[in-house]
């Protein structure tokens, strides 16, 4: 019975200067190093041993990841670095990135959100990581870098399971980008937790909507904590595109959405409520974003 | 909100709004827990525990560990007298470290001590040790039956405790009743959430003594466990008491950490440290009982109790523990706070290869308390009834002696009904707000001002004045949190008439501090309170004697108040508090070092009869009603608690700030219980050993509204007419919420927790979502 061990194990830190270095270090060690930016996630798991590593990569002292920018055309960018907190507190985000604000605003303590990054919450790569339904849904890219040079993905495609991303073992994301979401577009993001607050998600439900003259010029909507990775609902958003949205057709929508759910059930919530709580959320929150982006 | 009940300013500190001595160390960090106790040449130990729910030990082979670097003791069975251990005398069937089986995921089996922590954990894995796995049991309905297998040898069909009552006659109760219900309720199994797991510091020396630093509720009960198991006298154990970071009933029974410390240190010659982790708190402690009722209720057509027959069945986990205070506690809770003429009741408390159960707040009662107020609120809705009415009807009053004996000498209960139901609008509001998904619901509670359950339950204090006329209290009363020693300085100030500042209180040092059981069945203001009361009048009488002698007059008309003693008899003339302490301890022909004793157990309680437990268990009885109101989601099943209506009867709130603070903690206690904590032990393992799938609701879950009013009733023997507020409250605060979730959806949840999931099924299965 090793359940109760709190200390963490042995480990060597490594602090490099520059993000190659950082990349070097991981080739260097590969399989044995990991990148820790604020360890929410990392040091519980290795005190509980289900995450062995002998080297952790510190990022906190290369000097050019923490950075939160907004430009008009170009949108939101953030580093490896920039704390969920930072992200919380940013006015520009709360106001044009709605979603991510809302997402991280739902998660966990004030001082968990002080020391996680919202880069680390993706890298975590939980099926119910609640960053990433926000930010799918605002078509969000990712920059990574590794000793072969760097390469930009759209963040829909970086998870391939639980736990698991497209990452190869000496690559590192570095940076957030974020488009400005079109003009007369709104977003939501909604979350299914237990209490009201500090818990994860048991369903979370994102939705971005633009619309052009009373119709459904386009939509996304991203479910999270249901499929092995958080996941598109584009039946759902079939459903929506073109029309002009009223209450039947977004409880149709929903229902779709509810059918693209592959949810388990697990100590947090049966499957079936689960399914429940995607047709609930995908209505309310379809609702909220159509709202949003009528009235912008 | 407070609304006050009758005058409140007979007193100038009784009774009043007092932050606790304490809090400013506690806020600053300088309070000393029971972890941060530091010895020169200290070791850290650390207990390594069954990984089977069931298996025989066939060896254990501890000489790889011995020989790690670092390690300086490794203790098994073997090292132990083999002295069972127990909570009573009648139930030793525990071995702190056992040799022969293993009945728990997390039953100790080796303990070390080592240089530091990751020393003594490598060391754990070094010890060897070979089971033979024997089939488990984990469901006491399977465990009762033939053929299942056996935990202990000397348990048939592994019955822990049985009681059988029966008062009045219910089966002539039923063929009275005009109306008849019967359903199944079933709670859950609930951690006490303290967030300050078990910890000590423990040092054998070498004359023979043991000094131990525990985190415990109940000092002078760990002395006698230390040595009934370590065969050591209790004037070579002393046992201090930190501050400690609550404890709800679960710092009362040995979990195998006190007794390892101390076998470690004495086989290491240096103290040893070992500090639980919260996963293993969690998991190998000891959480409430979860109970399956089998409930039969008769009424008269105006909802009058007539009579009630209840099957009960514990799951009591790998050993008895407290199980018969509990199964006394749980047919307790038939018997108040309604009035009930025809009882029976068949309990089985079933051993089960799953972690023991310790009392937990509101203990045996609060799984009652649900089973009883939410079928009471089903029968009111059979009958066309008003659940308020139907309590206020059934309320047991001042003066009522009930079916099995308890003397009810105060009950506010009649007023604390209607002052709840007025708080909450009852009258206009129950019943009518469906349609905006709210509703109402109403439950009450009562509780022993501690029930006379152990031989010697008498609590006693000192009282001794420092030569410039400051006061120190030694005490054996154990403060948890609750704030005792707020309570015995304010007592002791109100006597003497000195100020909170005057007065120190050393609490709960055994071999420094008086004899007290400790902190469990909310006894504690009760007991150590008059004992506390009575110290400081003897104070006071031997020093009015001096003063009478300077002031003139009888020294019974001597008066204390404000730092001076004045004379009834001679009016205008006083004297500084401290000239007179001076005057009294001045060697001479009258002089003499003051003390006050204090010793108390109420005269009007009694021992339950050992067969028909029949008998008044406590000096008095407390009582409240609380109306919940809830908002739920019925697309979601959330429930959202809007605000709580609270009228408790403490016969006299001794500190408001503590009442209150006792009565909003119950309620979020409560509101866990009952919406969200759920211990999930799957083939014996505890699957959510931690809090982030073990949920407590956080500040944002909180009622966004509590009001309270406290109904006076001067209780006749308690001290300055009080009452215990600090676990009866709970068992009212959860079933008014799941009645008040009821009246906003028509749905019934009988399985605790209520949960969202729950909710939506119920509402589904009454075509209503």
């Amino acid at each position: 019975m090793r359940d109760y061990l709190s200390r963490l194990p042995k480990f060597e830190y490594l602090q490099p200067k520059t993000v190659q270095e950082a990349c070097s270090l991981l080739s260097q060690h590969k399989g044995k190093a990991r990148i820790i930016a604020g360890g929410t996630d990392l040091l519980p798991r290795m005190k509980r041993r289900e995450e062995v590593a002998e080297y952790l990569v510190g990022l906190k002292g290369i000097p050019d990841l923490d950075y939160i920018k907004y430009d008009e055309t170009d949108g939101l960018r953030f580093g490896a670095l920039a704390t969920l907190d930072a992200i919380e507190t940013t006015p520009v985000i709360r106001e044009k990135f709605n979603p991510l604000f809302q997402a991280v605003y739902s998660m966990a303590s004030a001082q968990v959100r002080i020391r996680g990054t919202v880069c680390g919450n993706l890298c975590n790569a939980a099926p119910s990581a609640d960053t990433a339904p926000a930010l799918i849904t605002l078509e969000a890219k990712l920059k990574l870098v590794s000793p072969r040079g760097e390469r930009i993905i759209p963040l829909e495609e970086f998870f391939t399971g639980p736990g698991e991303t497209i990452l190869d073992k000496d690559e590192l994301l570095v940076e957030v980008q974020v488009p400005n979401m079109p003009l007369h577009s709104g977003g939501v993001y909604l979350k299914q937790m237990i209490r009201r607050a500090m818990d994860l998600a048991l369903v979370g439900v994102a939705a971005v909507i633009t619309s052009d003259n009373g119709v459904c010029k386009d939509v996304k909507i991203a479910l999270g904590a249901v499929a092995p990775t958080p996941i598109r609902a584009s039946k759902a958003e079939k459903v929506l595109k073109g029309k002009v949205l009223g209450d039947s057709l977004i409880k149709e929508a929903a229902k779709e959405a509810s059918g693209e759910a592959r949810p388990i059930s697990d100590i947090r919530s049966s499957l079936e409520y689960r399914q429940e709580m995607v047709e609930v959320l995908t209505r309310r929150a379809v609702k909220q974003a159509w709202e949003k982006a009528t009235s912008a | 909100m407070t609304k006050g009940g009758k005058e409140m300013n007979e007193y100038s500190i009784i009774g009043k709004r007092i932050p606790m001595i304490d809090s400013r160390l506690k806020v600053t960090g300088q309070a000393k827990y029971a972890a941060d106790f530091v010895l020169p040449r200290m070791l850290y130990g650390k207990i390594l525990r069954s990984p089977y729910p069931h298996a025989k030990i066939i060896s254990i082979d501890t000489s790889k560990a011995e020989k790690l670097p670092g390690v300086k003791a490794v203790v098994t069975g073997h090292d132990t007298l083999h002295n069972k251990y127990g909570f009573f005398r009648s139930g030793m069937d525990r071995d702190l470290l056992p040799i022969d089986k293993v009945r728990f995921i997390g039953d100790n089996v080796a303990a070390v001590a080592a240089i530091d922590e990751e020393t003594a954990e490598e060391a754990l894995d070094l010890i060897e040790v070979k089971y033979e796995e024997l089939p488990a049991v984990f469901d006491p309905e399977e465990a009762m039956k033939e053929g299942a297998p056996r935990i202990h040898d000397f348990a048939e069909r592994n019955i822990s405790t049985e009681r059988h009552w029966n008062f009045g006659d219910v089966e002539k109760g039923f063929e009275e009743s005009d109306y008849i219900r019967e359903d199944r309720f079933v709670t859950q199994v609930t951690l006490h959430g303290y967030i300050e797991p078990h910890a000590c510091l423990a040092s054998y020396d070498s004359s023979g003594k043991v000094t131990i630093w525990a985190n415990v509720q109940t000092p002078f009960l760990l002395r006698r466990d230390l040595s009934r198991v370590l065969g050591i006298p209790y004037h070579k154990i002393r046992v201090i008491k930190p501050t400690v970071g609550s404890g709800f009933g679960g710092k009362i029974l040995c979990t195998g950490l006190w007794f390892c410390a101390v076998l470690l240190s004495k086989k290491a010659g240096r103290p040893v440290k070992i500090v639980y982790t919260m996963r293993e708190d969690i998991s190998f402690t000891n959480p409430r009982v979860p109970v399956i009722y089998d409930l039969k209720t008769g009424v008269k057509k105006d909802g009058t109790l007539v009579a009630q027959y209840a099957k009960v069945m514990c799951d009591g986990g790998a050993f008895i523990g407290p199980g018969p205070l509990t199964a006394y506690n749980t047919g307790l809770a038939f018997m108040e706070p309604y009035r009930l003429p025809n009882f029976k009741m068949d309990l089985y408390r079933a051993y089960t290869n799953k972690v023991f159960r310790a009392p937990q707040r509101g203990h045996g009662q609060i799984q009652t308390r649900f089973a009883v107020d939410i079928q009471l609120d089903m029968i009111a809705e059979d009958l066309g009834l008003d659940p308020k009415e139907v309590r206020a009807k059934n309320a047991l009053q001042t003066g009522e002696v009930t079916v099995n004996g308890l003397k009810i000498i105060s009950s506010g209960l009649p007023e604390a009904i209607e002052r709840a139901a007025e708080m909450s609008g009852w009258k206009e509001r129950r019943g009518k707000l469906r349609q905006q998904n709210r509703g109402l619901g109403i439950a009450c509670s009562g509780f022993p001002c501690g029930a006379m359950l152990t031989a010697q339950s008498d609590s006693a204090a000192v009282v001794q004045l420092t030569e410039d006329g400051g006061v120190i209290v030694l005490t054996g009363a154990t403060d948890i949190g609750q704030g005792i020693t707020t309570i015995a300085a304010q007592i002791v100030a109100e006597v003497l008439g000195v100020t909170m500042d005057d007065v120190t209180v050393l609490a709960a040092d055994t071999e420094a501090t008086p004899y007290d059981p400790g902190t469990f069945s909310s006894r504690v203001t009760f007991y150590a309170g008059n004992a506390i009361k009575l110290a400081a009048e003897d104070v006071r009488n031997q020093l009015a004697e001096v003063a009478a002698k300077r002031l003139g007059g009888n020294p019974k008309n001597i008066q204390f108040r404000d730092r001076w003693v004045s004379a009834i008899d001679s009016p205008g003339k006083k004297l500084p508090f401290d000239e007179v302490v001076r005057a009294a301890q001045r060697s001479g022909p009258e002089g003499k070092i003051i003390i006050g004793r204090g010793s108390f157990w109420p005269r009007n309680a009694e021992w339950p009869d050992p067969v028909t437990f029949a008998g008044n268990a406590s000096g008095s009885w407390s009582f409240s009603a609380q109306v919940a109101e809830v908002e739920v989601d019925k697309e979601t099943g959330q429930v959202k608690i809007l605000k709580i209506s609270m009228a408790d009867d403490c016969g006299y709130p001794l500190n408001l700030l503590l009442v209150e603070g006792q009565m909003e903690g119950s309620v979020s206690n409560a509101q866990g219980h009952a919406l969200y904590e759920d211990l999930r032990i799957e083939n014996g393992k505890v699957v959510n050993p931690c809090f982030m799938d073990y949920r407590m609701p956080t500040a944002l879950d909180a009622p966004e509204e509590h009001e309270a009013y406290h109904v006076i009733t001067n209780d006749p023997v308690g001290p300055f007419g009080a009452k215990e507020v600090g676990e009866g409250f709970i068992n009212a605060s959860l079933p008014c919420i799941v009645n008040a979730i009821h009246d906003a959806t028509g749905v019934w949840v009988k399985e605790l927790p209520v949960t969202p999931e729950r909710i939506l099924k119920a509402l589904k299965e009454k075509g209503d979502s």
